[in-house]
C-alpha cells in the first residue's frame, strides 16, 4: 500500500467541499469524505475529525440541516442537507472560488 | 380511567425536548464511530486485515478527543437557537390563535380590555405623578453635578456666599438665588409674578441655553433685564416671537426682556416648583440685605468639579465656613453646620419637605389605591378567564388526549391573557394621558403657580409594560392553571362539574368585594370630610373681609420707605362708608399664598440653643380684631408697637401650652417680649394640628408683600374704592384685591381633590367587584342548569331556585365584607389627617358603604338567578 501525498486544505475550503457535495442530495458524513476522496481521487485529504467540525459550524450557522436516519447497511447514522440558505451560499462561494483561482492563474502562468 | 397530567413547576412552562450537554455528545460519539466502522468496513473490501484497516481509519480520522470536544460546542448553538426559534414560532402561532379567538368573542374582550385599561391606566397615572416628583431628572445640563449648598438652616447672606464661591475649589461654579415676586403692571392691569432674582453665574452654570433671546451672563453688567419662563412668556405676553428687547415695567421699574427660557426650565429648584422669571441680584433692590452677614438671604448652588463626590465637597465647604466664623464673629454658630447634596435625586427635596410632605402622603395614598382597584381588575379578568376555561374544556381535553404538553398550553393560554393585557395596556396610557392633563388643570385652579412635568416618557411606557405584563401572569395564570388541570376523558364527555374552578371563583370575590368594600369607604370619608370641611371651626371668620395685597420692592420695604405709604393708605380706607377694621399682615392664612417658618429661642440668651420651630405671621394693630380671632390675655399690638419700639410679639394657646404650660405673658422669645396670646387659628390647611405660631409686628420688620385686610359691610364698594386709593398713591403700584372667603377656600382643593379621586377609584373598584359577582352566578347557573332543570320538574318554584342559586354568594360576600370592613378601617386609621371633620369609623359612612356592598351583590345575584329559575325543565334535561 502507497501514500499519496496529499495537499494541505486551504482555510475555508472544507466548507466549500462539504457544501458542494450535499448539492447532490443529503448525505451522511461518511459519504461525504468519501465523495470528496474520490472526486480529488485522493489529492485533497480532509482529516475526518475537522470534515465533522466543519459539518457542525455548517449547521450551527444554518447553511445545512441535520436528521437522524438508516444507513444503507440499516445503522443509525446523521443527515445532513442544504438548507435554502445554504444552496445560495455554495453558489456565491464557487462563483468566488472560480474568480480567485482564475486570478491566481493569471500571476502564475501568464499568457 | 383518568390520566392527571401534573407538572412540578413553572420551569415547565419553558420545557421542551432540549437535548442536555451529554445527549449531544453521545450523538456525536455515534456518529464518529459510525464513521470509522464504514471506513473499516470499506478498506477490508479492498483486501486490508481488520486491524491494519482500523489503524487506517483512525489515522485518517485525526484527533477524536478534540473533535469530539468541538463538535458538542457546535451542537450546543444549535439546540439553542433551534428552541428560540421554536418559542418564537409558537408564540406567534398562540398570537394568531388569541387574536382569532378574541375578535370571535368580541363582548368578552371588550369588557376584559376596558376592565384593563382603567386599572392599569389609573396606575399609570398616579405612576406619572411619582415619575414628576422624584424620578425625572432636573432639568439643566449635566444634573448629577449639580449641589445645593446649605450653610446653617439653608440659606446663606450675600457676603458669605461670595467668600464660599471664592476659596472653595471643589466647585467649577457657585451661583446664588433668592425667590422673589414682582407685580407686572401693563397697560390695563397688573399681575404678581413670582420668580427669582440670581448671582449673574446662575443660568450659565445650569447650563440651559434661551430659546428665544438669549439668558444673562457673568459678563454682563447690567441688572435692568429679565429672562421670562416660557410659562409666562406665554400665558402674559401670548407668546410674542419678537419680545426680546422689549421693555416691561415691574413693581415700578423698567427691565429689558433679554430671553425666555425653553418650556419645563425651573432653575435649581425643586419639582412642582415653578419661576415665572429671572433677573440679575441688583443691590439698588436689594442692597439692604447684602451687605449683612446676618442676614442670610439667598440659596447657594454649585456644579462640582468633575470627579468630586458631594461628601468631598460637603467636608470642604465645612474648612471655609470653620474660617469664615472664625475672621466674622457672629451670635450662635449657625454657620458652622453646612450641608452639600445633589439635588438630582430625591435628596433634593430636603428643606422642601415640610412642604411637599402632604402631597408625597398623598401619592402614597392614591398609589396604594389605584394598586387596589388593579387587584380588583385582575380578580375580575381571572374571573372571566376562568368562566372560559369552562367554556373551553372540551378544546382543551382534546388537545392534551392529542399529546399537547401542559406547560405548551398554559404558555398558550398565558399569551392569550397577555394580549389581553397589552391591548388593556396601551388604552391604559391613552387614559392616563388624559387624566395627567386634568390633574394639571385641577392644580392650575390653585392659587399658587405649581406645574409638574407629567408627559409621557420611556419610565412611563417601561412601567405600563411591566405592569401588564404583571396583571396577565397576576390574573392569567391561575386560570390557566385550573383550565388545563382536567381529566382528559371526562372534559371530552363534557360532563366533569369542576369544583375547583367554583372554589377560586368564591375566592376571587372574596377579594373583590373585600377591596372595593375598603376603596368605599375610604371615599366615603373623604366625600364625607368634604362636606363637613364647611362647617369646620376655622379660628378666624373670612366672611365680609376684603383682601387687598401689595407687591412692593424690596429695597423700598427694608428702607422702611413703604410704612409711610401704607399708613398713608390705611387713613385713607379707614373712612371708606361700611369699613369696620383695618389691618395689614404679611400672610393670609389657608390660602397657600406663603408661609413662614423659623427657629425662636425661647431664653433670653440668643446663644444658648438651637431654637425650636413655630410659624410666623406678621401683623398690625387691629389685625386679630379684623379677622375676629380673640385675644385671650394680654394685648394686642397697637400705635405704639413699631419700628424702633421695644420688639413685642404674640402668641397662640398652643404655643403658650407647650413652651410655657399656658402662663406666656412676660415671656422672651428670640427677645422679644410676650405682650398677648391669642386663640388658636388654622394656618396652612384645614386638616392640620395646631403648631405654635408667633406673630410679630409687621411694622418692626416689614416685607415687600403685604395684604391689608378691611372688614366691611359693603364688599364691592370697598373694592372698588381701595382700587381707586391706591391707583391714587401711586399709579404703577400693584394691587390685587379679592374677599377673603376665596382667597381661603383654595385650602378646600386637596380635600376635594382626594374626595373625586378615592371615590372615583372606589365606585370603579365597586363596579367590577359587581361584576364579578354577576359572572359568579352567572357562571354556577350555566353548570347547574341541568340540576334546575330536575328541580323544577320535580315542583320548585322560581323563588326557591333564586334563593337556591344566589344563596352561593352570601358565604363569600359575607368574609369579603368583613375583610373589606376591617381591613378599610385600618386604612382609615392610617388615613386620618386627611379626614376633616369627620372620625375614621364614621358610622354613617361604615353604613352606607355596607348597603350599597350588599344591595349591589345582591342585585348582581339575583339577575342570573332569576334567568335560571325562567329556565323551561325540558329544554334543561335535554341540553347535552
Amino acid at each position: 500500500m502507497s501514500l499519496t501525498p496529499t495537499l494541505s486544505l486551504l482555510q475555508g475550503t472544507a466548507d466549500l467541499l462539504i457544501l458542494r457535495a450535499l448539492q447532490g442530495g443529503a448525505a451522511h458524513g461518511y459519504a461525504i469524505s468519501r465523495w470528496v476522496r474520490e472526486r480529488t481521487d485522493g489529492a485533497l485529504a480532509i482529516e475526518d475529525a475537522a470534515l465533522y467540525q466543519a459539518l457542525h459550524r455548517l449547521e450551527a450557522r444554518g447553511w445545512i440541516d441535520a436528521e437522524w436516519g438508516l444507513s444503507e447497511n440499516n445503522r443509525r447514522a446523521k443527515y445532513y442537507a442544504l438548507t435554502a440558505a445554504g444552496r445560495q451560499q455554495v453558489r456565491s462561494e464557487i462563483s468566488i472560488w472560480k474568480k480567485y483561482a482564475a486570478a491566481v492563474f493569471k500571476v502564475i502562468e501568464p499568457a | 380511567m383518568t390520566h392527571r397530567i401534573r407538572p412540578r413547576s413553572a420551569r415547565q412552562l419553558f420545557r421542551f425536548a432540549v437535548r442536555s450537554a451529554d445527549d449531544i455528545r453521545r450523538d456525536v460519539d455515534e456518529e464518529f464511530a459510525f464513521h470509522l466502522d464504514m471506513r473499516v468496513e470499506d478498506l477490508m473490501s479492498r483486501g486490508l486485515a481488520e486491524s491494519d484497516a482500523r489503524a487506517q481509519a483512525e489515522r485518517e480520522f485525526g484527533d477524536r478527543a478534540r473533535g469530539l470536544r468541538l463538535c458538542a460546542q457546535e451542537g450546543a448553538t444549535v439546540e439553542r437557537q433551534r428552541s428560540v426559534r421554536r418559542l418564537l414560532s409558537e408564540a406567534r402561532q398562540d398570537v394568531t390563535f388569541g387574536a382569532r379567538l378574541f375578535s370571535r368573542s368580541p363582548t368578552f374582550s371588550t369588557v376584559a380590555i376596558l376592565t384593563l385599561a382603567l386599572a392599569i391606566g389609573g396606575n399609570t397615572a398616579i405612576f406619572s405623578l411619582v415619575n414628576a416628583l422624584a424620578l425625572k431628572p432636573l432639568p439643566v445640563r449635566a444634573p448629577g453635578e449639580i449641589v445645593r449648598v446649605y450653610t446653617g438652616e439653608s440659606h446663606t447672606s450675600w457676603l458669605d456666599y461670595q467668600d464660599i464661591a471664592v476659596r472653595s475649589e471643589v466647585f467649577t461654579d457657585v451661583a446664588a438665588h433668592s425667590n422673589t415676586a414682582h407685580a407686572l403692571i401693563t397697560d390695563n392691569s397688573s399681575v404678581r409674578l413670582g420668580g427669582e432674582t440670581t448671582s449673574t453665574n446662575y443660568l450659565a452654570m445650569l447650563g440651559v441655553p434661551a430659546q428665544l433671546g438669549r439668558i444673562y451672563l457673568p459678563s454682563d453688567t447690567r441688572v435692568d433685564v429679565v429672562v421670562l419662563a416660557e410659562r409666562s412668556w406665554r400665558t402674559r405676553f401670548g407668546s410674542d416671537p419678537s419680545i426680546v428687547g422689549r421693555r416691561i415695567a415691574l413693581s415700578g421699574r423698567q427691565y429689558e426682556i433679554l430671553g425666555v427660557m425653553p418650556r419645563g426650565f425651573r432653575g435649581a429648584r425643586p419639582p412642582g416648583f415653578v419661576s415665572e422669571f429671572w433677573t440679575p441680584i441688583d443691590p439698588a433692590v436689594s442692597g439692604h440685605s447684602m451687605l449683612d452677614r446676618g442676614r442670610p438671604s439667598f440659596q447657594v448652588v454649585a456644579r462640582l468639579a468633575p470627579g468630586v463626590s458631594a461628601a468631598q465637597a460637603q467636608a470642604a465647604t465645612q474648612v471655609i465656613a470653620g474660617q469664615l466664623a472664625a475672621d466674622y464673629p457672629r451670635p450662635g454658630d449657625r454657620l458652622l453646620r453646612t450641608e452639600v447634596f445633589q439635588i438630582d435625586s430625591v435628596a433634593g427635596f430636603r428643606g422642601v419637605t415640610r412642604t411637599l410632605a402632604p402631597l408625597f402622603a398623598f401619592v402614597g395614598v392614591l398609589t396604594i389605591v389605584a394598586g387596589l382597584v388593579l387587584l380588583v381588575g385582575c380578580a375580575n379578568i381571572a374571573g372571566l378567564l376562568l368562566g372560559r376555561g369552562a367554556a373551553r374544556r372540551r378544546e382543551v381535553g382534546v388537545r392534551l388526549a392529542l399529546g399537547a404538553e401542559r406547560g405548551r398550553l398554559i404558555r398558550q393560554l398565558l399569551t392569550e391573557s397577555l394580549l389581553l393585557a397589552l391591548v388593556g395596556g396601551g388604552a391604559g396610557i391613552l387614559l392616563a394621558f388624559w387624566l395627567t392633563g386634568s390633574f394639571n388643570a385641577l392644580v392650575g385652579r390653585l392659587p399658587v403657580a405649581i406645574e409638574l412635568d407629567l408627559t409621557l416618557d420611556r419610565r412611563m411606557f417601561v412601567y405600563t409594560l411591566v405592569l401588564s405584563c404583571l396583571t396577565a401572569v397576576l390574573c392569567g395564570l391561575a386560570p390557566a392553571r385550573s383550565a388545563t388541570r382536567l381529566s382528559v376523558i371526562p372534559a371530552l364527555k363534557d360532563v366533569d362539574p369542576m369544583p375547583r374552578h367554583q372554589r377560586m371563583r368564591s375566592w376571587l370575590v372574596v377579594g373583590q368585594v373585600g377591596l372595593s368594600c375598603a376603596l368605599l369607604l375610604w371615599g366615603g370619608l373623604f366625600v364625607r370630610s368634604l362636606a363637613q370641611s364647611h362647617r369646620i371651626d376655622l379660628g378666624f371668620d373670612p366672611a365680609d373681609v376684603l383682601l387687598g395685597t401689595f407687591q412692593f420692592n424690596e429695597n423700598a420695604t427694608k428702607s422702611g420707605a413703604i410704612l409711610p405709604l401704607l399708613d398713608n393708605l390705611r387713613e385713607r380706607t379707614r373712612g371708606l362708608p361700611g369699613v369696620a377694621n383695618q389691618a395689614l399682615a404679611k400672610i393670609v392664612p389657608l390660602a397657600f399664598m406663603g408661609r413662614e417658618e423659623m427657629r425662636m429661642r425661647t431664653g433670653t440668651d440668643p446663644t444658648d440653643q438651637p431654637g425650636r420651630w413655630v410659624l410666623v405671621n406678621r401683623v398690625g394693630p387691629e389685625w386679630f380684631q379684623t379677622v375676629r380671632i380673640p385675644v385671650q390675655a394680654g394685648r394686642d399690638f397697637d400705635a405704639g408697637d413699631r419700628a424702633g419700639s421695644p420688639r413685642v410679639v404674640i402668641v397662640n394657646e398652643t404655643l403658650a401650652r407647650q413652651f410655657w404650660g399656658g402662663d406666656a405673658l412676660g415671656k422672651r422669645l428670640d427677645g422679644a417680649e410676650v405682650v398677648g396670646v391669642v386663640r388658636d387659628s388654622k394656618y396652612w390647611t384645614l386638616g392640620e394640628t395646631t403648631r405654635p405660631t408667633v406673630y410679630t409686628v409687621y411694622q418692626q420688620r416689614p416685607e415687600s408683600e403685604v395684604t391689608l385686610f378691611l372688614r366691611t359691610s359693603d364688599m364691592a364698594g370697598t373694592a372698588k374704592a381701595l382700587r381707586a386709593e391706591a391707583a391714587r398713591l401711586d399709579p404703577t403700584m400693584f394691587v390685587d384685591v379679592r374677599p377673603m372667603k376665596d382667597a381661603v377656600a383654595a385650602s378646600l382643593i386637596p380635600a376635594q381633590a382626594g374626595a373625586a379621586v378615592v371615590s372615583a377609584f372606589g365606585t370603579l373598584g365597586a363596579c367590577l367587584a359587581m361584576m364579578g359577582i354577576y359572572g359568579l352566578v352567572a357562571f354556577t347557573v350555566a353548570q347547574r342548569t341541568r340540576e334546575i332543570g330536575i328541580r323544577k320538574a320535580v315542583g320548585a318554584t322560581t323563588r326557591d331556585i333564586v334563593t337556591l342559586m344566589a344563596a352561593g354568594t352570601a358565604i363569600p360576600v359575607g368574609i369579603g365584607l368583613a375583610t373589606g370592613l376591617a381591613l378599610g378601617g385600618l386604612g382609615a386609621m392610617a388615613l386620618r389627617s386627611y379626614f376633616v371633620g369627620v372620625s375614621p369609623m364614621d358610622p354613617l359612612t361604615l353604613t352606607v358603604t355596607t348597603l350599597l356592598v350588599v344591595g349591589s351583590t345582591v342585585a348582581a345575584s339575583t339577575l342570573p338567578a332569576l334567568r335560571a329559575a325562567r329556565v323551561d325543565p325540558l329544554k334543561a334535561l335535554k341540553i347535552e
